[in-house]
């Protein structure tokens, strides 16, 4: 565990909800986020349900984004902790957070600008993926 | 210098040159790494130019231009600089066609809208802006009979401001009027969905502007507008996006200790009360025009009316008359005269809508009309198009409480005044709101308990110059239109003068 996580307690996590197969990354994601840890080092995930490129999940260098009390660490894929903000936080207590990556650019500072593929967030019910573990 | 655009294009075909450079110091130069985009029009899907993609040295190179001529540019005469914004409005103006073309293949919306709603407002905006500048004095204040306080307005100097793409010249327009008007220099950012009007716009006032006053550095978010917006070389940020982009901005900002506006998501209910149908007149054909408004744009437009709660009492009756209106719309060709709703920006936006209409039927949303892609022919089979959708369902859905960004409206149900409020209220934004209502004191209470930046009473989406907008809550910081921008864009000066020979006596 490196010292971004120190702040986080990965076995009790700050939503309250089971870690476990919260989250999971689809192939194209973990190849994506793979290229982009790469180039630039430790990132993490920032996701928002809003405004036009909300459905992007927002891959940012570690501590660019200074993290709230209201960013919920949902899980951890290849190493990168998934926040997720604001409203729709408490959905994720009902669903699995799908990191997936498709064809595309992103329209915001994430580091997949420019890449060709952008991720995107799915969701799905936890009942079929609780076998998927966290990285 | 650009290739030229094609001054007399047919809406039919794309009026863009070939490729654009970035327009820094009054001069249309290549991007520093050499390196373009594609710009691809929502239309057909297709590919219609290259645009430069910059990094941080070529924002650099427009601080430089900009900084150059700051000094000079603020102490400009506001007459001279009111005089200047009124020679790009009367350009605009004169090339209202060619840039409602342009509007219409850069970000797909349908000409009818780029004609009657994009152009004009941009051209009122700067000429409003023109005149509050000419209006706009600073104070005296007398102090004691010896003092004197005075306040000056002064420009900031250079700002930065980066563009969302969906009124791509129209949203430009509404921060550079108040920006230039006020003395200041400008770094602007086009959101990279639609980097290509704003181009020509550049080409057709470039020589009304002093060089260096506008600078437009096109490219990617990540390597151009963050660069930009983290620079210490710029007295101000003014951004319209996305709510995470939008803390990273503010976070920049507190590291220069800048003034911020931003303009961020909504979620604006749109409130129908029972007494619209006391009568089935214009007012109640004005009323399902209205709840119809969320197409407006695509749907890409921040104030949406994306939730629409109606009245119990006439759910059945106005959901009947507002999916006829609804499936009444004209998708045709966009850049048709007669199409009333065009493609999506771009792949990614039309992705995410699909992605919410399928949130959407997971929660249990009933869909009462469209739900899914529209599928054209010809040319137009490449481009990104939705239905015009309505979805019914309750206020704690995905769909009524994210923004969708699409023409999607979601529909809810209220038994009185007070769970019409609650509803209301129950979202992290506040930008806009509709009140529908032949009860003038019901419309009143409405306005005031709504917390939103807006709220349009018996009407939606019209955006005078001179009517503040802005956000309440997560929707942002800050203003636009109004003269009350001026003073987003000024530092007060104060003088404080004393005219007494006599010392005050302490030492």
């Amino acid at each position: 565990m490196n010292s971004y996580f120190a702040d986080f307690d990965l076995n009790n996590p700050i939503a309250g909800a089971d870690m476990d197969g919260h989250v999971e990354a689809t192939t194209t994601a973990l190849e994506l986020l793979s290229k982009i840890q790469e180039k630039h080092g430790e990132v993490s995930i920032h996701y928002e349900g809003g405004y036009a490129s909300g459905s992007d999940a927002m891959c940012l260098p570690v501590g660019e984004m200074r993290v709230s009390d209201r960013d919920i660490l949902l899980g951890v894929v290849a190493g990168s902790p998934i926040f997720v903000y604001g409203r729709n936080v408490q959905d994720w207590d009902e669903r699995c957070f799908v990191l997936d990556a498709i064809l595309g650019t992103t329209g915001a500072f994430s580091l997949d600008a420019g890449t060709g593929y952008r991720f995107f967030v799915r969701s799905k019910p936890f009942a079929d993926n609780r076998a998927h573990t966290l990285n | 210098m650009n290739q030229m655009t094609n001054l007399q294009a047919e809406a039919q075909t794309s009026p863009f040159a070939a490729r654009y450079n970035n327009f820094i110091g009054g001069e249309f130069r290549a991007p520093l790494s050499g390196q373009y985009f594609e710009n691809v029009s929502p239309i057909t899907g297709g590919v219609i130019g290259e645009i430069a993609r910059s990094n941080a040295a070529d924002v650099e190179a427009a601080l430089d231009a900009a900084h150059k001529v700051a000094d000079a540019w603020g102490k400009t005469s506001v007459t001279d600089r009111s005089n200047m914004l009124l020679a790009i409005a009367q350009k605009l103006e004169d090339n209202l066609e060619l840039l409602a073309i342009c509007e219409c293949w850069d970000n797909g919306k349908a000409i009818r809208e780029t004609r009657a709603a994009d152009l004009p407002l941009a051209i009122d905006n700067f000429r409003y802006f023109a005149s509050a500048i000419r209006a706009q004095e600073g104070t005296m204040g007398e102090i004691d009979n010896d003092t004197v306080a005075y306040h000056f307005h002064e420009p900031l100097g250079v700002v930065g401001q980066i563009i969302p793409w969906n009124f791509p010249l129209l949203m430009a327009t509404w921060k550079l009027a108040p920006a230039l008007a006020a003395g200041n220099c400008v770094v602007l950012k086009p959101a990279e969905q639609t980097p290509a009007t704003i181009m020509v716009f550049c080409e057709l006032i470039a020589d009304i502007l002093p060089a260096g006053v506008l600078n437009v550095v096109n490219g990617f978010g990540l390597e151009a507008g963050k660069p930009l917006a983290q620079s210490n070389r710029i007295a101000k940020v003014a951004f319209t996006g996305e709510t995470t982009t939008g803390r990273l901005i503010m976070q920049y900002a507190t590291e220069n200790i800048i003034p911020v506006t931003l303009e961020l998501g909504g979620k604006s209910p749109n409130i129908f009360h029972k007494d619209i149908m006391d009568e089935d007149d214009a007012f109640f054909d004005k009323c399902l025009e209205g709840f119809t408004m969320f197409a407006l744009n695509q749907g890409e437009v921040c104030t949406c009316p994306s939730r629409a709660l109606v009245h119990e009492d006439i759910y059945d009756r106005f959901m009947e008359r507002v999916i006829a209106r609804t499936e009444a719309i004209n998708c045709g060709d966009p850049r048709d005269g007669a199409t009333m709703m065009g493609a999506q920006a771009s792949s990614e936006q039309q992705e995410k809508i699909l992605s919410y209409l399928d949130i959407g039927r997971q929660e249990g949303a009933n869909v009462a009309t469209g739900g899914g892609k529209r599928e054209m022919s010809g040319d137009m089979a490449g481009g990104y198009y939705i239905q015009p959708t309505i979805l019914e369902g309750d206020n704690k859905m995905r769909v009524f409480q994210e923004e969708i960004f699409g023409p999607v409206v979601s529909v809810a149900k209220f038994s009185d005044d007070d769970e019409a409020l609650s509803i209301a209220n129950d979202t992290l934004y506040g930008l806009g709101a509709g009140v529908w209502t032949r009860n003038g004191n019901k419309a009143y209470r409405f306005g005031r308990a709504i917390k939103a930046g807006r709220v349009w009473t018996n009407c939606y989406h019209l955006y005078p110059a001179h009517a503040a907008f802005g956000g309440y809550k997560q929707s942002g910081i800050g203003r636009e239109n109004h003269k009350m921008m001026l003073d987003h864009y000024q530092q007060t000066k104060n003088m404080l003068v004393s005219y007494s020979p006599n010392k005050l006596g302490f030492f």
